[in-house]
């Protein structure tokens, strides 16, 4: 059934804008990449607006339009050689109070490949539970537990340094 | 299930969600319940989860964006053009979405007589081709031209075997008449396109198409029209040769 009658695109950015936004900041590590990108989102949500069928994923069919457009806005990179073997976790033998740059953050998002910082950041938009995100990324669902194991280790080593100083002073 | 594996498995678990109740991550969490040290720790891992989740949405919004992005879309809600969807392709589906496809660009030839307005916005790029360049261009391979609905005419058009969750619009190209066709699509459909387009470019037709969308499952058909009323026919008959 069509329900683009029903949906008009102001409505949508006035919902949808700022989150999408902040996706886009993380996803490209930039605030031009990222107002275009949302500007872009919209564009092309306005070209498929008839298409939407389910209302109540329109956020989730955002997400997905954004995505898409990043990934055809960049180089793909090669994947990360995520091989890292520690059972132990750095921070699992580290206190509870972190201080997490934001900074340092985006710097260690935009050293990981694409096929895992996607999964990454919309697991910590805390948007879409892992499910969601598999059925967005059309991915397994085993591929996207995967991912997120892999990419949330390694994000914390890369942010281990900043834990570790944050937890000595 | 060791603890290791279990572990892995709970990463997908967001804090503070209801995601642990997913059968999906049952045996997981018994085994954090019976043991208290892979408990504190994977409780350790959602309360950093839980700080890295507060960073990464703590991202500042340009002043203005929502106006701009206002401004840049325009205030008009996109209307369907197209009756209800009545059934689903079934076991012919290949061959139904070949017909439709044809059937389509046929269509659209008759349908790009209707006039345009206001000048568009977003097919700039295609506006200054000529149809010599339009004809040159490549199937699927215009990624970067941005279409939108909003700027043409959304053109009404019989449903009988038209596909009917595509969409048609025309717009003035190059002081001609252009007929643009979205056509959502199996990736291999796209095949039937280009068919399409070689006939049509060896009837003096000139047609440019690429794939748009999520996932690219879509496609867009540009089509320079003449004012000829047999054009039409002329093209039904060819393409129907073609899909034979």
């Amino acid at each position: 059934m069509r329900v683009s009658q029903h949906i008009s695109l102001p409505d949508l950015i006035e919902q949808h804008y700022a989150v999408l936004y902040k996706y886009a900041y993380r996803l490209s590590g930039s605030a031009s990449d990222a107002e275009d990108l949302t500007q872009q989102t919209f564009l092309n949500a306005q070209l498929s607006l008839d298409q939407l069928r389910q209302p109540e994923h329109v956020r989730s069919w955002l997400f997905t339009i954004a995505r898409n457009q990043f990934l055809k806005s960049v180089r793909r990179k090669p994947a990360l050689p995520l091989t890292i073997d520690d059972p132990v976790a750095p921070e699992e033998s580290q206190g509870n109070d972190f201080d997490i740059d934001s900074e340092q953050l985006q710097s260690a998002l935009d050293e990981l490949a694409e096929d895992f910082r996607i999964p990454i950041v919309l697991y910590y938009f805390n948007e879409f539970s892992y499910r969601q995100i598999a059925e967005q990324l059309d991915v397994p669902i085993g591929t996207v537990m995967s991912r997120l194991s892999r990419g949330k280790r390694w994000l914390r080593e890369r942010l281990g340094s900043s834990i570790s100083v944050a937890r000595q002073a | 299930m060791d603890t290791k594996k279990a572990l892995e498995k709970l990463e997908s678990v967001r804090p503070d969600s209801q995601d642990l109740l997913d059968p999906e991550f049952g045996d997981a969490a018994a085994l954090v319940e019976a043991d208290a040290d892979l408990e504190a720790v994977f409780h350790q891992r959602q309360n950093l989860d839980r700080q890295i989740g507060d960073v990464m949405q703590d991202v500042e919004v340009p002043v203005g964006l929502k106006e701009r992005l206002l401004a840049s879309v325009g205030s008009q809600p996109v209307v369907p053009i197209v009756p209800p969807k009545t059934t689903k392709p079934g076991s012919s589906r290949r061959i139904w979405m070949a017909t439709a496809t044809v059937a389509g660009v046929a269509v659209a030839v008759v349908v790009g007589l209707f006039f345009m307005q206001p000048p568009p916005l977003g097919l700039a790029d295609l506006e200054e081709l000529n149809a010599a360049e339009i004809a040159s261009l490549p199937l699927s391979s215009v990624d970067d031209v941005q279409v939108s609905p909003s700027v043409g005419r959304l053109i009404n058009i019989p449903s009988h075997e038209w596909k009917s969750d595509s969409d048609v619009y025309s717009f003035p190209c190059n002081g001609r008449q252009c007929v643009l066709v979205v056509i959502p699509v199996d990736a291999a459909d796209v095949k039937i396109l280009t068919r399409a387009g070689t006939v049509l470019l060896r009837s003096g037709y000139s047609m440019a198409g690429w794939t748009e969308g999520a996932d690219d499952n879509r496609v867009v058909c540009v089509l320079l029209v003449s004012g000829d009323e047999n054009a039409l026919e002329r093209v039904e008959e060819r393409l129907r040769g073609m899909a034979a």
